[in-house]
């Protein structure tokens, strides 16, 4: 009769749990296990690997039978018994070898080559872990919110990893909302002009900086101000120089006889003030890198050119813009991706306001405002996509320029 | 032939040493256009951040009044401590201190502790999944944070720990221990192999080797690394608004200053803090500017 009731809660916690949730349990129980295994297996000169193994078979069995009696069911319950788990091992790893338990000398079975793979791999398993849980796993599974109907109230008693409910109605909403598509296209103008400007500053520092001139140090260290100043303080600064009552450029303005204008918060201006703002706070990494190649153009070069008669200007044009041309591409495509992927900047300087609306400004808004945690994963979905596609076009052509 | 390439030579040598050959007129024109961009350049970097000094002596009343006093009078600089008092004491900018310099330091240390033997291993340890932990570094700094930040949300916020100081760490190591590995990676790669090798014959095992040959011997690229990662955490504020901004008591720097940028607070105050918050960088940056370049240009500083 126990039994009975027993086997039909069973059979009842079984059915709560969806494949993907038994999935999901399965693979980070078999990474904690997994982990634990190895380092103590190490400590204890057995073979890591069959420590490895023997880590992820045990793993798998307590999290699924935990999580299926109903023991390991919670988010919390689950980093939680992790967490014994592996100061247990490191306890055990510690005090195991001290106690000559288990030690022994190296497994004869292990070659010197595994080891030396295996130390590697020791070395970087805490990397690979948090790199996995911080950035791969969310990466995934934003995949999986944004196809659920989930709102920010919902969050405390969610189930993390349920299957049921998918919708598109998160795609729905986002695309057909009002200035969707136009957000986009403002992000691209935004990505383009703001990069291609920053790099422009760029250029002109390092050509400025290159050769010698009384203070060259001085400028050199002014000019990577903006890059190395925390954002929230050049975005305070920048918002009281152009303030429209006692703003230093209004008092310009006025002075040359101009209107007053808010620039940050007029339309008119807003969206031109946020790229001249991005090139502003970006050119400094394009100047170091344009600078660095610079000074690796050989001297014989200009010196050749000098004795065929080319003026500084066809110098210029025709030895160190060539010359440069390898990291105008890597600076354009590593500026495209950040500034496509940037949030703080814009959402510090108009927050979005004034026809400034950026798509990352839209997955916050879509979180906090409208307070729907599925319509922002979709946007990050989307976003994350259309970077994928662009970065896939631009080093196809890439390759075949280069071939 | 040759000859009349002499000729030409001398020719063109000739043309150049008039007053009016293009060499000259260009290069005059050059220098001209060259000062004139260094002017516009330290106008553009260097004075904000002077302004932001100068705005932060002077009462709001003065600067509503002369809005372009380009030099506080004495008065004012001899009251500058005023607003810097009202925002650390008032505003509790001695928490926010506080949690940015635990967070920035505990992460530095924590990144240095795992990315140097993880940059050991890439470079010197032979192992099969090598070069895909290689292009697994490039890969994940390239990852748009706010992307990661939803389904880190909702998990933080369901493991309860999303106010947390610990949890925000965790966020800033993965984005710095990628760069970290690869601007060591490339260090300890120009680092002679015998050197080591030595120690190994000598019977010192894999981890005092790196403690005791590797480590003396990279100083700089160490530096560079722990100045870049302070600096990513001192600044961050993208992680810091999406997590702490709920509980107060974990502000840091940055989300402290944002929050008081409100109608009801004089910019004064607003400026004392944005300087209290820029002068360590400048002052790390000045000290050890040319680590700083190396990291900045080795790395790529994820901006």
């Amino acid at each position: 009769m126990a039994a009975r009731v027993q086997g039909q809660k069973d059979v009842v916690m079984l059915q709560q749990l969806s494949i993907l949730e038994l999935a999901i349990y399965a693979l980070v129980w078999a990474l904690a296990g997994g982990i634990a295994g190895f380092y103590l297996f190490y400590s204890l000169n057995r073979n890591p690997r069959n420590g490895a193994r023997l880590g992820v078979i045990v793993g798998v069995v307590i999290g699924i039978a935990g999580a299926l009696v109903g023991i390991i069911d919670s988010a919390q319950a689950f980093i939680n018994t992790i967490f014994v788990i592996w100061t247990a091992t490191l306890i055990a790893a510690i005090a195991l070898p001290q106690a000559q338990i288990g030690l022994g000398t190296h497994d004869k079975t292990v070659t010197m080559r595994q080891r030396i793979a295996d130390l590697a791999y020791g070395l970087l398993l805490p990397t690979f872990v948090i790199v996995m849980v911080i950035v791969i796993f969310p990466m995934v599974w934003n995949v999986v919110l944004a196809f659920r109907p989930i709102r920010l109230r919902d969050l405390p008693d969610l189930r993390l990893f349920s299957l049921d409910e998918f919708t598109l109605d998160n795609f729905n909403r986002v695309i057909n909302s009002r200035g969707f598509v136009d957000t986009l296209v403002r992000t691209f103008v935004y990505t383009i002009s703001g990069t291609v400007l920053a790099i422009l500053l760029g250029l002109i520092a390092a050509l400025i900086v290159k050769d010698r001139f009384p203070g060259r140090n001085l400028v050199r260290g002014f000019l990577l101000f903006p890059y190395i100043a925390p954002i929230i303080s050049v975005v305070l600064i920048w918002k009281l120089l152009f303030n429209a009552q006692f703003g230093l450029v209004n008092e310009v303005v006025d002075a040359l006889g101009g209107r007053r204008v808010d620039f940050l918060s007029t339309p008119a201006t807003a969206f031109t003030m946020v790229i001249l703002f991005q090139a502003w706070r970006y050119f400094p990494f394009a100047f170091l890198f344009i600078l660095a190649r610079i000074q690796a153009i050989p001297d014989d070069l200009y010196e050749a050119a000098k004795v065929d008669g080319a003026a500084p200007s066809q110098r210029l044009l025709h030895i160190t813009l060539p010359q440069l041309r390898a990291v105008f591409g890597t600076l354009f495509l590593l500026r495209f991706i950040w500034t496509f992927n940037k949030f703080d900047d814009v959402f510090l300087l108009t927050g979005g306001a004034a026809n400034t609306q950026l798509i990352t400004i839209e997955i916050y808004d879509q979180l906090f405002s409208a307070r729907n945690v599925g319509t922002a994963a979709a946007v990050a979905l989307i976003l994350a996509a259309v970077l994928f596609v662009i970065v896939g076009i631009y080093f196809r052509w890439f390759m075949v320029e280069e071939h | 032939m040759a000859t009349q390439t002499q000729a030409d030579t001398r020719g063109r040598a000739a043309l150049r040493e008039t007053q009016f050959s293009r060499e000259n007129v260009e290069l005059g024109f050059g220098r001209i256009l060259k000062w004139l961009f260094i002017i516009f350049f330290v106008i553009t970097t260097a004075f904000p951040f002077y302004w932001m000094l100068n705005l932060s002596v002077r009462p709001i009343g003065d600067v509503l009044q002369n809005p372009t006093r380009l030099i506080p009078t004495g008065d004012q600089l001899a009251h500058f401590w005023d607003a810097y008092q009202s925002v650390l004491v008032d505003f509790h900018f001695g928490t926010y201190i506080g949690n940015s310099l635990l967070v920035s330091l505990i992460t530095v240390t924590l990144t240095l502790l795992l990315a140097i033997p993880g940059a050991y291993a890439v470079t010197r340890l032979d192992f099969r999944a090598k070069s895909l932990m290689s292009w697994g570094i490039l890969l994940v700094y390239m990852f748009p944070a706010i992307v990661i930040g939803i389904p880190l949300f909702v998990i933080y916020s369901q493991l309860g720990i999303r106010g947390s100081l610990p949890g925000i760490i965790v966020v800033y190591m993965s984005g710095t221990l990628p760069v970290a590995l690869y601007m060591l990676r490339s260090y300890f790669q120009t680092l002679p192999a015998e050197l080591e090798e030595a120690a190994l014959i000598d019977g010192c095992s894999r981890l005092s080797t790196i403690w005791k040959v590797i480590l003396p011997l990279s100083v700089p690229a160490v530096a560079s690394v722990a100045l870049y990662t302070f600096m990513i955490a001192w600044n961050e504020i993208l992680f810091a608004i999406l997590f702490l901004t709920e509980t107060p008591t974990s502000w840091t720097l940055p989300l402290g200053l944002r929050q008081l940028d409100t109608q009801e607070v004089p910019r004064t105050f607003l400026m004392a803090g944005s300087v209290i918050i820029t002068i360590p960088v400048i002052v790390l940056f000045f000290f050890f500017e040319r680590f700083l370049t190396r990291g900045l240009t080795a790395g790529a500083v994820k901006g």
